[in-house]
């Protein structure tokens, strides 16, 4: 499974990419919005783990343009806004599943697992 | 203890309206004894001289009919004649009541020296007025002394009657301007409460809510502007307070996530020791950035209170910029933060943990819109005698609009922030912190576009000496 992780602060990307990994997932890891974006439109990638507060661009603004540029690549977005404003927000830009940070790992493992899953079933 | 504002006018003005009226009652009482009291006399001369012309005339003074009593005469003509020799005895009166009409003797000698005069007299009990003058010899006559009196009972009855009335007239317009007061300064205050209604029915809940009822009246609208800006004031600080409250938990989560996250891929498996140990070192690193969060929450409280009191010591200013570089370029690489240190040891009496913050803060947000693998310039220099500190960036600058508003305590231009490692208190917490030691923050547009921040202390004397 191919993933690409964006997330600017550079220990939980660090460990994002370590856990993952050992999960037997090929992780690629970008820190701001535009790298995101390029990467998220040069590559294919079975999911996106998008984090809400990046630089450049913010994880909203990413799942905008990816779901304009026809993309259907499931977006999981980790975020710290929980506001209801800013969940809204988010669905409406085409984010598939919102988890909170701080979050359990193996409860992302379950929802990236089940999120790829049911891309590949819907591809 | 409260005061009643509408008993206080409704006492005050009535009092005031009661006294007038008593005062204008007591002055129109006394006009009018004086006018009734000017009018007997002149009608006391008028029967003095008709009653001269009669003794002059035909020798006589015209008598009382027969049929007409006593009483009802003196009633109805309430005018007494007696004609007098030069001793003051009775020649001649016009009713036998008048023949025992008292002798006033200084009267008497002023009639027989020719001069006329009015003088008050008491008879038999009650208050009368007399006219005394000559009268010329005729008909066979000697020289005399004419004396006309009348009852002043009837004017002092008036008198009396009247005042009466007046203050009769006086009470009852007194309750009737206490009423009116009550009911004018219900009408008065009746606003005031409505503003007050709609004052207490603001909960703060919905933004923009503003006074609006009677925003019409003149006399009303300094108050409700004055409610107005306080509440636009609460409001703003109201927002300012949910956004550090809303800020505080975003800052807050990636810390707590990273730690937890860390230790549960640590301990999925069987690792080597010094892979242990590095998510232990990362850990602290995070404890120590909760602490640092932790730390600005309480410095934020204390900035907001105005009791904080900067700790100065002697400082190597050099090395506190060279340490907070330090803990930037921890996160966002060696070369991306350039520092330019002075030509010689720049030291001065500061609280180096407030400045060592007011460093943090102006380098994240440097690093917060500074494109990545732009660089980052941090200058220290002394210019002057003072300390200069200037952190620039080349991200996209602040228009010149806003930029004198970048120091504002409500200000934020930047909604999509990334992740903050400073404590997210904004630029407002340097501007409050270097005024603590005096100085002075500015912005500018930098040469590259990017935004420069200048932060001036004075020279360490000043410092020292305004501690």
């Amino acid at each position: 499974m191919r993933i690409l992780v964006v997330e600017d602060d550079p220990k939980l990307g660090a460990l994002l990419e370590q856990g993952l990994s050992e999960e037997e997932m090929q992780v690629e890891r970008v820190a701001d919005g535009g790298e995101a974006l390029s990467a998220a439109l040069a590559e294919s990638y079975d999911l996106i783990l998008l984090d809400y507060m990046i630089p450049r661009k913010s994880g909203v603004e990413v799942a905008i343009e990816l779901r304009r540029a026809g993309r259907t690549t499931p977006i999981l977005m980790l975020t710290a806004r929980d506001a209801p404003e800013d969940l809204r927000r988010a669905r409406e830009a085409g984010v598939n599943e919102i988890m909170g940070k701080p979050f359990r790992f193996g409860e992302l493992l379950d929802r990236i697992q089940a999120l790829a899953l049911q891309g590949a079933s819907e591809e | 203890m409260s005061v009643s504002l509408r008993r206080t006018l409704v006492v005050r003005f009535g009092l005031t309206m009661a006294a007038a009226l008593a005062v204008i009652a007591l002055w129109i009482h006394k006009a009018v004894e004086q006018a009734m009291q000017r009018e007997m006399e002149e009608s006391l001369v008028s029967t003095f001289m008709l009653q001269s012309y009669a003794l002059a005339s035909i020798g006589l003074v015209p008598k009382r009919p027969d049929q007409v009593q006593e009483g009802r005469f003196l009633r109805d003509a309430n005018r007494l004649v007696a004609v007098r020799d030069a001793d003051g005895h009775v020649l001649e009166a016009n009713t036998p009541l008048a023949e025992r009409l008292p002798l006033d003797t200084l009267c008497l000698r002023q009639a027989v020296r020719g001069r006329r005069a009015i003088c008050p007299e008491d008879w038999l009990g009650q208050p009368e007025v007399a006219m005394w003058g000559p009268v010329p010899s005729g008909m066979g006559r000697p020289p005399a002394v004419l004396q006309v009196a009348a009852s002043t009972g009837p004017l002092e009855a008036t008198s009396h009657a009247l005042l009466k009335r007046m203050i009769a007239m006086a009470a009852l317009a007194g309750v009737v301007t206490v009423v009116g007061a009550g009911w004018l300064t219900r009408s008065a205050l009746r606003p005031v409460e409505e503003i007050a209604a709609q004052a207490r029915a603001i909960q703060g809940e919905t933004p923009d809510e503003r006074i609006t009822v009677h925003a019409d009246v003149t006399e009303l609208q300094g108050l409700i502007a004055v409610l107005n800006d306080m509440l636009t004031r609460l409001d703003r600080v109201l927002t300012w307070h949910r956004r550090v409250l809303r800020d505080l938990g975003h800052d807050l989560r990636t810390p707590i996530a990273t730690i937890r996250a860390g230790t549960e891929v640590a301990l999925w498996g069987e690792r080597q020791p010094e892979e242990y140990r590095r998510v232990l070192k990362s850990t602290m690193e995070e404890v120590d950035h909760l602490g640092f969060i932790a730390e600005a929450v309480s410095l934020l409280g204390r900035l907001e209170s105005g009791d904080l009191k900067p700790v100065l010591v002697e400082t190597d200013l050099n090395a506190l910029v060279i340490a907070g570089v330090g803990r930037a370029r921890e996160h966002v690489g060696g070369d991306t933060i350039l520092y330019t240190p002075p030509t010689g040891p720049v030291t001065a009496r500061v609280d180096a943990r407030l400045l060592g913050l007011v460093l943090d803060q102006l380098l994240d947000n440097a690093m917060r819109h500074t494109p990545q693998g732009t660089a980052i310039t941090v200058v220290l220099s002394r210019p002057d005698g003072g300390t200069r500190l200037i952190v620039e960036d080349q991200g996209p600058g602040v228009s010149d609009d806003l930029l004198p508003h970048l120091f504002d305590r409500f200000y934020r231009s930047d909604e999509a922030r990334s992740r903050q490692r400073g404590p997210g208190l904004g630029l407002s917490t340097v501007v409050a912190i270097v005024r603590l030691h005096h100085g002075r923050v500015s912005a500018e547009r930098a040469a590259g576009g990017g935004l420069r921040v200048v932060v001036d202390l004075p020279a360490i004397s000043e410092i020292g000496a305004a501690a």
